[in-house]
């Protein structure tokens, strides 16, 4: 059970994944590649929406108690 | 600019806002209690909403009406900058789903109503729970006259001018959230966000198309910030400007999970899963929320000129514009009522603080569930009155100013909010010196920054120049809240030690560190058999 949990928790740390997509502007802080006339500083942001989806559910699923993740 | 009454647009603003209160009056008889002469009923919906309900109460809660025409606004005046509500609103989860589990776990467990109720039983000090509590109360009040800005704003472009509408449609909100508590805001979010949706993917699809596609939009942006002398304006970031987008995304991320209202709705979630799957789903309304900035831009390719000056009012007009009068009606309708959901969250939240942590710890110790819930519920009537007040007697921007300053004063709940839900050895006494340093630093650089655009000399924004902090020349500024945080956090962790080394008491500390981790099945702590002693009880 311990052992169990202390793997679930790992999961945890995919969660940095959307900070560090988001929280530095210098990745992103650029007029191209445009898309359908739309700068990449916005749709770039914007494509991170999906991203951080994917990652928080991926770590739900994977620590949550009643699905057999280990909790905690 | 004087604009005519339009007939049609405020009759379906009205039916719309008749319509949510009728469903506001009617949510008191949904999934009835037994009584509602109890905090956890009135002020918590009865810990009881699941993850549907939960996630539109959140989404409701935590994307304001004032959100939904701020931002635009401010990509509208500034470009780039105002774009920081996206990554502000994608990191808020990721960051916030421990924390908020394990708050809603230990809040499960103990019945803790409010942070402070947290910090009371978790560092032991009533002191300190006092000043959290203080805290949140007054960071909230701006907050919620802000949500009057988005009514403000629909009523001058549908040219009703004057108080009165503004006085009735908050003594209507404060009668149903008197009566039903958080249910009535949860189920008007349904309402709400369907119409919020709608309006927002018609505005996407529609307006691009009637103003020739997004190379002209933003052409038009380019050519406008290009003009201006402005240097922090534009449509991508300026070099000086990244770190402050940067900090004042994470900033306002973690202010948001710490404001009274967003605690609330945390804590009115079943279980623990409700809240993970929320995490997880809630983003959704980011992306509402960053398409909507986008109007900002189309504001200006639409060649849309504020009211009197106030650029609150650009999306209102651009979709006057835009849009079928009838179309546009229904979208003024999503805006105000979606002043009302957060509107309601935030009074019930503050209300909750002022009968939990004021009026029973300092008021009447002796006071039984029916009277704090009485409390509560008058309390929300006079939080939403001084609301009123406030934006009728003073200037909007005074609002506005101190909702900036309210994020900064919230931020210094942190340390022990955040570090109560861990068992760290953090002392009482340090968190209390923190919270005072954290403040006192965070209003001193509010106060000491001038906005050069609009000639003020005090409180003319939340970023700060790096080179006032010593850091050389350099035009680099920083999110003001994230400075007084770490200024906050240094006290903590300083003062620890030395009140460790000098075998200061510790405050008694109620919670073991299994109730972090209770679920829903998890029972709660019994409450102490009726004439135990009242300082045990209090303990």
């Amino acid at each position: 059970m311990e052992e169990r949990a202390r793997r679930g928790r790992r999961w945890y740390w995919l969660l940095v994944i959307p900070l560090i997509g988001t929280l530095f502007p210098p990745i992103y802080n650029t007029q191209d590649p445009e898309l359908i006339g739309i700068p990449f500083f916005y749709w770039y942001q914007l494509l991170w929406v999906p991203i951080s989806v994917a990652v928080t559910l991926l770590v739900y699923r994977q620590t949550d108690r009643a699905r057999g993740g280990g909790e905690r | 600019m004087h604009r005519d009454v339009d007939v049609l647009q405020l009759s379906i603003v009205i039916a719309l806002f008749a319509l949510v209160a009728v469903i506001g009056f009617v949510a008191a008889r949904w999934r009835r209690a037994a009584s509602m002469d109890d905090l956890d009923e009135w002020g918590l919906g009865g810990r009881s909403f699941g993850p549907w309900v939960t996630w539109f109460l959140l989404g409701g809660d935590l994307y304001t009406a004032y959100t939904f025409v701020a931002v635009p606004a401010l990509v509208f005046g500034m470009g780039a900058v105002g774009f920081f509500a996206v990554p502000y609103t994608i990191v808020m989860y990721p960051l916030v789903l421990i924390p908020a589990v394990r708050l809603w776990s230990v809040a499960h467990r103990h019945g803790f109503v409010t942070p402070a109720d947290l910090v009371r039983g978790r560092h032991g000090s009533s002191a300190l729970a006092l000043a959290i509590a203080v805290t949140g109360i007054v960071a909230t009040m701006p907050y919620i006259a802000l949500q009057l800005v988005g009514i403000e704003a629909v009523l001058k472009t549908v040219g009703v001018t004057g108080n009165w509408p503004l006085i009735i449609a908050f003594a209507i909100l404060a009668a149903y959230t008197y009566q039903s508590g958080l249910r009535a805001p949860a189920l008007i979010a349904f309402v709400k966000d369907t119409l919020i949706y709608l309006v927002v993917l018609t505005a996407i699809i529609v307006i691009p198309i009637q103003l020739g596609g997004f190379d002209d939009i933003f052409g038009a942006a380019r050519a406008k910030f290009a003009e201006t002398p402005t240097p922090t304006d534009g449509v991508t970031l300026g070099s000086a400007a990244q770190l402050g987008y940067a900090t004042l995304a994470l900033g306002s991320a973690m202010a948001l999970f710490l404001y009274p209202h967003s605690i609330t709705g945390v804590l009115a979630a079943r279980d623990r899963t409700t809240i993970k799957r929320n995490m997880a789903t809630l983003p959704i309304y980011t992306i509402a929320l960053g398409l909507l900035a986008l109007l900002g831009y189309m504001a200006i390719a639409a060649g849309i000129t504020p009211i009197g000056d106030d650029p609150n009012t650009i999306v209102p007009l651009l979709f006057d514009d835009q849009f079928p009068r009838w179309f546009a009606g229904v979208a003024f309708g999503a805006i105000a009522i979606g002043a009302l959901v957060p509107a309601a969250i935030m009074s019930i939240a503050a209300a909750n603080l002022f009968s939990r942590n004021i009026y029973k710890e300092y008021l009447n110790r002796d006071a039984t569930p029916a009277q704090e819930a009485r409390a509560s519920k008058l309390a929300s009537l006079v939080v939403k009155g001084g609301a009123v007040l406030v934006i009728l007697a003073l200037d909007p921007q005074f609002s506005i100013d101190l909702q900036l300053i309210g994020g900064v004063l919230i931020l210094q709940t942190l340390p022990s909010i955040v570090l109560g839900l861990w068992k760290l050895a953090v002392h009482r006494w340090a968190l209390l010196a923190g919270w005072a340093v954290g403040l006192a630093s965070g209003l001193w650089m509010l106060y000491d920054t001038p906005n050069p655009t609009t000639g003020k000399a005090h409180f003319g924004g939340a970023q700060y120049a790096l080179s006032k902090l010593g850091f050389g020349d350099t035009k680099v500024t920083i999110y003001t809240g994230i400075v007084a945080t770490l200024a906050n956090i240094v006290v903590v962790v300083l003062g620890t030690l030395v009140l460790r080394a000098l075998k200061a008491p510790d405050g008694e500390d109620v919670t073991v560190a299994s109730d972090f981790d209770a679920d829903a099945s998890d029972p709660r702590v019994e409450p102490l058999p009726a004439g135990a002693h009242p300082e045990i009880a209090r303990a």
